[in-house]
This record gives structure tokens, C-alpha cells and sequence, in this order.
């Protein structure tokens, strides 16, 4: 070995030792390291906003006050590959026993992977820090809308608050536009963005980009406030006054809703009237981009949500304000026909089914229930101002401009097909539809036969999945019913009081409780098979021959 | 005749002048924006401006210092690990002549089209299967495995580029293939091993997803950046420190290595 050889050699001896022992840190604690019966394992993504972790460890301190002997570890995963994170530990045997999902991310990891606690029973059930109510009916009805498995009609998270999106003005432009007011009916909202282009100021700074478009939020305000009529018409499984995934599904298949039907193009068309105010190139503005030119004062007005107004209110140097977006009124479409209903964004948890692993799974849906409690609210607010998902908790008086309208009729969006399957490609192909559209490239007619096909094909194998889907969990509910009977025939025979204090009474109430909530699924989950069947058993509309005009003789 | 090539050189300047402008303004930018609160940020991110916020410094520190040591240490395995595996690999495909060689190497080859994400899930249930989770091996293994197409790849159209005269001339004064590969081939490569050096030590630096779900207590850099990443509201300048500071190990990096990075680039290799 050469001399230079041996220097190198030299160096890698030298540098090993000194590496190794700084090697191994590492941040946070894995999230099982220390996961065994008394130690619940609760990862959020939260810390990411200042005060959330305080907050949360605050709870935990109020909790263990009860309940000293268990141990609650806090773990923060930054957002970034959260969810992947959580599916792998998960999949490795794990997993954190409480974790913050987004709901579509909680319906796969609960429905399709396994991984989490269907929560739909534990609901029902009356919650020790809600005494005389059902855990769920602590919160707002329309919280649960977004939430309910669309196939499996199950819970897999609860929501814990509510994020709604606003529109923010600079003050100053209004005023120097001559508007004292922000706009309330959608009439005023495009004369109020005239008044400002005619003084000079760009009036709507709107991201339309693939990943970052706000105009999907807008299509779904506009269209709560314009489909509530045609809910009655569509709600046909379940008659709950909303319409879900299927149902619009089954609607689009059968012919019942079209994208040609004058109110649902109302939708885009309102759109496309707001964009003349909107910035040039929106199309290639992202919501990043769109918050820089705002706090610069290159634009009026732009729409954001309650998760940022602290940060936006620190970052500009001029007077803010906010409101909510408009209604559209009948001055504006006729079909116009409902208040405005905020979307619901929030923060919710799940359950991993691993804390059953570990045999604190009632430990855990306690903890969760105090989690979710007024009692932990009124603790975490005082480390952040929030709105709780918890409908008679009080808005704190700086959110109040971001209370949330709720409790109005859900209606279902038209434009969106209802995507079980997880499938994203209606809603790539829309977005690319809406550039052109809203760039004034494309016709109402275009926009309508561009997405059309796919629309329909997406639709109809929604279904197919659905009905697949949904034929499983008849199965399984009626083996999971098939268990709980067995499990009552082999109960002592009930004593003298069944109301009683005595503990076979109280074990045979309790399992008596499981089975007529398996019952109710078995129930449900048949009803929305034989929806599906009926629907199916009909070829979709655009497949369905029209009879054709009799052919005129030949003059000839 | 004079004018003409005066006129070629200052167009020559300009034009690279402008190209090195542009490849340094994101560093520069970087930079900038490292010096600035959220308010400055969102005034201006092109040049830093009084007060500059130091104290982003130490927010990009305390994120990115538990994981300068855990991935200085996994790219050096990973890197001496692969270059071995990989080079004699391509020593083998290209100097030994076997049955189904040319089959054995398409097949190699088509791995390179495999979307390295699809293959997340099953990765980690191989890692759990080998017991390799939570350890500085589930990083090393995989990274080294994940490495070997592209470096047998590139390593193998670079030894079949070197005389064949060379190693015929060893053989006849005795040199048995080790010996080829160690006093031929491997001399003869340090500009392409230097660029695939530089290129495995990117790679770990900058891979997130694979420490984030594999090594809980032996995460690397990239992971700690993101703890200053945030869904609503990054705080810029912090983050930019963090950015800049992870990156002053590859700059010391690349002060070493650009000799051998130039020339293998330049030798057309990594283009075969």
C-alpha cells in the first residue's frame, strides 16, 4: 500500500470513531419505542403550528390527573410523509395508537389496509365528558358529513375542529375604491371587483394551478348555494338529506343529474363571469405565489383559511379584512337556492387497531373521548385560538370571522364524481378542462363533452367498485352478527333483573348494545347493496337505446 | 482576423457569465432568504436587507445537527459499499465472457425503469423481514442495493471503454483478474468513481422518504429538514439556514471531488 493509500486508510480510521458516537441522534422518539399497556402513543403532525404541542401535552396533563398510572407519549411527525410514515408503521406492528389522518387518508388506511378502528360503535356511545349525550352528537351534525365512509358507512376518524376558508382584502384598496363594505351577495362581490379594477387595483388573486387551485372550493360553495333543490331528487338510499358518493354516482348513471342541466352549469358559468377579475395568468399562480403578491399589494383580495390568518395578519403592513364568500343570490343565477354552508377542513383522529394489540384499546377511546371533550378544549385553548368541532363550544373572538356556517342541507357536488376507488383522475382531468375553460378557450358545450366521457366511465366503475365493495361487507357484518349471537347464546341464562347491577346482566346489556348496532350495519349495508344492484341492473343512460324516428319513404 | 476572435471571446464571457448567473441565483436566493423574517420574505426574497435575523441560523441548526453525523456516516458506508459491489459487477460484465451475459445485464438494466417509489411498501416488508428496521443497516442495505443498477450500468460501459491491449498486457506478464481489476480498471476509472461518489452521497443526502419509514432513531438530514417544512406556514428563513447549512457538507464535498467530476463528465461515461 502506497503512502497516500495509507493516509486515506488513516483518515477513514480517524474519522469512523469520531462519526459513530455523534451518529444514532435522533429527535423525536420512535413512536412504539416505549408503546406497551400503560403507555398510549398519540402521534399528531400539529407542531407544526406554534401551541398545538403545548396544548396537546397540556391535555395529557389534565388527563393523567385521572388517571395517574397511564402514561401518554406525545409524538410530532412532521406533515411532510405523514401518512406514509404512518401506513409503515402500521405494516411493521407499530403504529401510534391515536394518530391525526385526513379522512380520505383514514378511509384507506381503515377500510381498504386494516389498519384502523372502525369508531362508528364507540360513537354511539355516551361519552363520559359529554354525560347524557352520545360521543358524536357533542359535535356539529355537518362535521360527520365529510367524515362517514362512503361505502362502508363506517366512522374511522373524529374531527376535532374546524378550518374554513375566507376571502381577505387589503382595506386600504377597498377604500381607495370607494368600498366601505365587504360585499355579501355575490351581486356586490363582482361590482365591488369592477369598482376595483376601475381604480386601478388587480381585484382577485385566484391560484389555479394542478396541486394549488382554489377553484375546486369555489365550485363548492357556488354549488351548495345553487344545488340544494335538486338534493330531494338524488338523496334515494338513505333519504338523510344529503346526497354522498353513491348516491351522485347512481344519479349520473341513471340519468338523474347531467353536467348539460342548466343548473349545474351555472356553476362554471359563474365562475367564469368572477375570472374576468381574477389576475392574468391565474392558471399558473399557486397559492404561495398568491399570498407573496397579496402581502405586496399586487392584488385586493384573496382566499385563504383560518390556518393562516395569524401568520398573514404578521406579515403585511396594511389593513386587513375578511369575509366569507358570498351568497349568490337570484340577482345573480335563478337557480339560486341556498345559504352558504362552510366546507368542513379539520384536524381529525383515528384509532390504530394496535392499541387493541396492546390490550388498552378502552384506555385509548377513553383518552380519545377526554381528548375531544369541552374540558380539553377549554386547556388547549389556552395555548391556541381554535374552533372546535364541538358544536356548543364557544368561537374565540379573534376566529369569529371564521366561525363556520353550518347545519344547512348538504347537497352534493354535481361536478365532482364521488371517487371510492381513490382515483384522482376526474378531478385532474376538470382542473386541465377548467383552465382552458375559464381562459375563455373552451364553450360552456366544450367544457361539458371534454369531460363527459370520462366523467361517466368513472362513474359507472365507481359503482362496480362500490357494489363489489359493499357485497364484502355484507358478508362480514353478517359473520361479525353470526359471532355476537353465538356469543349471547353462551352467556348464563339472564338473572331474575336484567336492569341490574349484576355484572352478567351489565356483560349480556353490553354485547345485547353490539349486536343491535351490527344489526343496524347488516341492515344499512344490505339496503345500499340493493341500491346498488338496482342501479346496476339497468345499463347507464348513455347506453340506452333511443328509439329512432321512423325512416321517411324514399321519394324515388 | 484579431477582431473577429476578441469579438468571440468577450461573446464567449457573456454567454457564460450569464449561464453561471443563472445556475447561482437559486444559491443566492437561498442565501438571501436566509437572512429574512416572514414579512421580509414575503417583500422581497432577491437581496438580503437590514436586520438580518441570525437567529434562522440557529432554528436551521438545531433542526439539521442531530442528523449531520447519522448521514456523514451512512453515506460513507453506503458509498464504499456500493463502489466495491458495483464495480466489481461491471468488472465481471465487461471483462468475462459467460452464458446468457447479455441477458443476465437486460435484465439488470430494466430495473432502472422501476419507479423507485413503487417499490416502498415491499421494501419495507423485506426490511422487516430481515430484521433491518430501526438500524443503520436498513439504511445502508437498501441504499447499497438501490445504487447497483445505475453503477454497473455506468461502470461497466467505462471499463469496456478502457484498451483491451492494457489487460491483455497484464495477463501476459502474469496479472490474474483481481489483479486487472485492482491495477487496471479501478486506476484507470477514478474520474467516473469520483462522479458516482458524488452522486451516491447526493443520494443519501437528499433522500426523505426511506429514513423517514425505515430508521426511527437513524434518520438523516433530509428528515430533519422537514420538521422546519410546514403545510400553511413555512418559516422561510429558517428554513433556508437549514438548507444552507445541510448543504455545506456537499460544497466541502464537491471543493474535493469536481477534479474527478469534471473529467468523468467530460469523458462521456455517465452518457453511455
Amino acid at each position: 500500500m502506497g503512502s497516500r493509500a495509507r493516509i486515506r486508510v488513516g483518515w477513514v480510521v480517524i474519522l469512523l470513531p469520531v462519526l459513530l458516537p455523534v451518529s444514532g441522534c435522533s429527535r423525536p422518539e420512535a413512536a412504539e419505542e416505549t408503546a406497551d399497556a400503560t403507555t398510549i402513543v398519540f402521534a399528531t403532525h400539529m407542531g407544526e403550528h406554534p401551541g398545538w404541542l403545548d396544548g396537546f401535552a397540556a391535555v395529557i396533563r389534565g388527563y393523567r390527573t385521572r388517571y395517574p398510572e397511564v402514561n401518554i407519549k406525545l409524538h410530532y411527525q412532521p406533515l411532510a410523509g405523514f401518512a406514509i410514515w404512518a401506513e409503515t408503521q402500521y405494516l411493521g406492528g407499530r403504529g401510534p395508537d391515536l394518530v391525526g389522518l385526513g379522512v380520505g387518508e383514514a378511509h384507506r388506511l381503515g377500510a381498504r389496509q386494516g389498519y384502523l378502528l372502525p369508531l362508528t360503535e364507540y360513537l354511539q356511545e355516551e361519552s363520559p365528558y359529554t354525560p347524557g349525550h352520545r360521543w358524536m352528537d357533542s359535535f356539529y351534525p355537518v362535521v360527520w358529513v365529510n367524515v362517514q365512509d362512503p361505502i362502508y358507512g363506517e366512522y374511522w376518524t373524529v374531527p376535532f375542529n374546524f378550518f374554513t376558508l375566507r376571502i381577505f382584502y387589503n382595506a386600504e384598496q377597498f377604500a381607495a375604491a370607494g368600498l366601505t363594505e365587504a360585499p355579501t351577495t355575490w351581486k356586490e362581490f363582482l361590482e365591488a371587483q369592477e369598482q376595483l379594477q376601475e381604480a386601478g387595483f388587480v381585484p382577485f388573486l385566484m391560484p389555479n394551478t394542478s396541486s394549488n387551485s382554489y377553484v375546486f372550493p369555489s365550485i363548492e360553495y357556488l354549488g351548495d348555494m345553487i344545488f340544494q333543490s335538486l338534493t330531494p331528487g338524488l338523496d334515494l338510499l338513505d333519504h338523510n338529506g344529503k346526497v354522498d358518493g353513491i348516491e351522485m354516482n347512481a344519479a349520473i348513471y341513471s340519468g338523474r343529474i347531467s353536467l348539460a342541466d342548466p343548473e349545474v352549469l351555472a356553476v362554471p358559468q359563474l365562475i367564469r363571469e368572477w375570472s374576468r377579475y381574477w389576475i392574468r395568468g391565474f392558471n399558473g399562480l399557486d397559492r404561495g405565489l398568491s399570498k407573496v403578491l397579496f402581502a405586496n399589494g399586487i392584488g385586493s383580495m384573496y382566499m385563504d383559511g383560518s390556518w393562516d390568518a395569524e401568520a398573514l395578519a404578521r406579515s403585511v403592513n396594511f389593513e386587513l379584512g375578511v369575509f366569507p364568500m358570498p351568497t349568490v343570490t337570484t340577482e345573480s343565477t335563478p337557480y339560486a337556492d341556498g345559504p352558504r354552508n362552510d366546507n368542513n377542513y379539520n384536524l381529525s383522529f383515528a384509532v390504530g387497531k394496535i392499541a387493541r394489540e396492546r390490550g388498552h384499546l378502552d384506555q385509548v377511546i377513553d383518552f380519545f373521548r377526554y381528548l375531544t371533550s369541552p374540558e380539553a378544549a377549554d386547556t388547549l385553548t389556552q395555548y391556541v385560538a381554535f374552533i372546535s368541532a364541538l358544536e356548543d363550544y364557544p368561537v374565540p373572538r379573534e376566529l369569529e370571522a371564521f366561525a363556520p356556517a353550518t347545519g344547512h342541507p348538504w347537497s352534493g357536488y354535481p361536478w365532482y364524481v364521488a371517487q371510492q376507488s381513490g382515483s384522482s383522475e376526474a378531478r385532474a382531468r376538470l382542473l386541465a378542462l377548467l383552465q382552458t375553460y375559464l381562459a375563455g378557450e373552451l364553450s360552456d358545450q366544450g367544457l361539458v363533452e371534454g369531460y363527459q366521457p370520462l366523467y361517466r366511465r368513472l362513474a359507472e366503475e365507481e359503482l362496480h367498485y362500490a357494489r363489489r365493495e359493499n357485497a364484502r361487507l355484507v358478508k362480514e357484518v353478517a359473520g361479525r352478527l353470526q359471532q355476537v349471537d353465538a356469543l349471547i347464546d353462551s352467556l348464563p341464562p339472564p338473572p331474575a333483573d336484567p336492569d341490574g347491577a349484576d355484572p352478567v346482566a351489565s356483560e349480556r346489556r353490553q354485547i345485547q348494545r353490539r349486536r343491535d348496532f351490527t344489526q343496524k350495519s347488516l341492515d344499512k349495508a344490505g339496503r345500499q347493496l340493493a341500491f346498488l344492484d338496482s342501479t346496476l341492473s339497468r345499463p347507464p343512460v348513455w347506453e340506452e337505446i333511443t328509439p329512432q324516428p321512423p325512416l321517411e319513404p324514399r321519394g324515388d | 482576423m484579431a477582431l473577429r476572435s476578441t469579438r468571440a471571446e468577450v461573446a464567449k464571457v457573456v454567454v457564460l457569465t450569464v449561464t453561471a448567473a443563472a445556475v447561482l441565483v437559486p444559491f443566492w436566493v437561498m442565501l438571501s432568504i436566509s437572512f429574512k423574517d416572514q414579512r421580509q420574505f414575503l417583500r422581497n426574497i432577491f437581496y438580503p436587507a437590514p436586520p438580518f435575523h441570525w437567529e434562522n441560523y440557529a432554528a436551521g441548526w438545531e433542526a439539521v445537527a442531530p442528523y449531520v453525523g447519522n448521514t456523514i456516516l451512512v453515506a460513507f458506508l453506503v458509498t464504499a459499499i456500493s463502489l466495491t459491489c458495483s464495480s466489481l459487477t461491471a468488472y465481471v460484465f465487461s471483462r468475462y465472457d459467460f452464458p446468457g451475459r447479455r441477458a443476465l445485464f437486460a435484465a439488470l438494466i430494466v430495473l432502472l425503469m422501476i419507479p423507485g417509489v413503487l417499490n416502498l411498501i415491499p421494501q419495507y416488508v423485506l426490511a422487516l423481514k430481515l430484521g433491518v428496521v430501526n438500524t443503520i443497516w436498513g439504511l445502508v442495505l437498501f441504499y447499497v442495493a438501490g445504487r447497483q443498477v445505475l453503477e454497473v450500468y455506468i461502470l461497466r460501459s467505462f471499463f469496456q471503454g478502457i484498451p483491451r491491449e492494457l489487460f491483455e498486457a497484464a495477463q501476459m506478464d502474469g496479472a490474474g483478474h483481481v489483479r486487472q481489476y485492482w491495477s487496471i480498471a479501478l486506476p484507470l476509472s477514478k474520474s467516473i468513481i469520483g462522479v458516482l461518489v458524488i452522486m451516491t452521497v447526493i443520494f443519501v443526502w437528499n433522500d426523505f422518504i426511506w429514513p423517514l419509514v425505515v430508521a426511527d432513531d437513524f434518520k438523516t438530514v433530509s428528515y430533519g429538514l422537514s420538521f422546519l417544512t410546514k403545510q400553511h406556514s413555512t418559516a422561510w428563513g429558517a428554513l433556508m439556514a437549514g438548507y444552507t447549512l445541510a448543504s455545506l457538507p456537499l460544497l466541502v464535498l464537491f471543493a474535493f471531488a469536481m477534479r474527478y467530476f469534471v473529467e468523468g463528465v467530460s469523458s462521456g461515461a455517465i452518457k453511455a
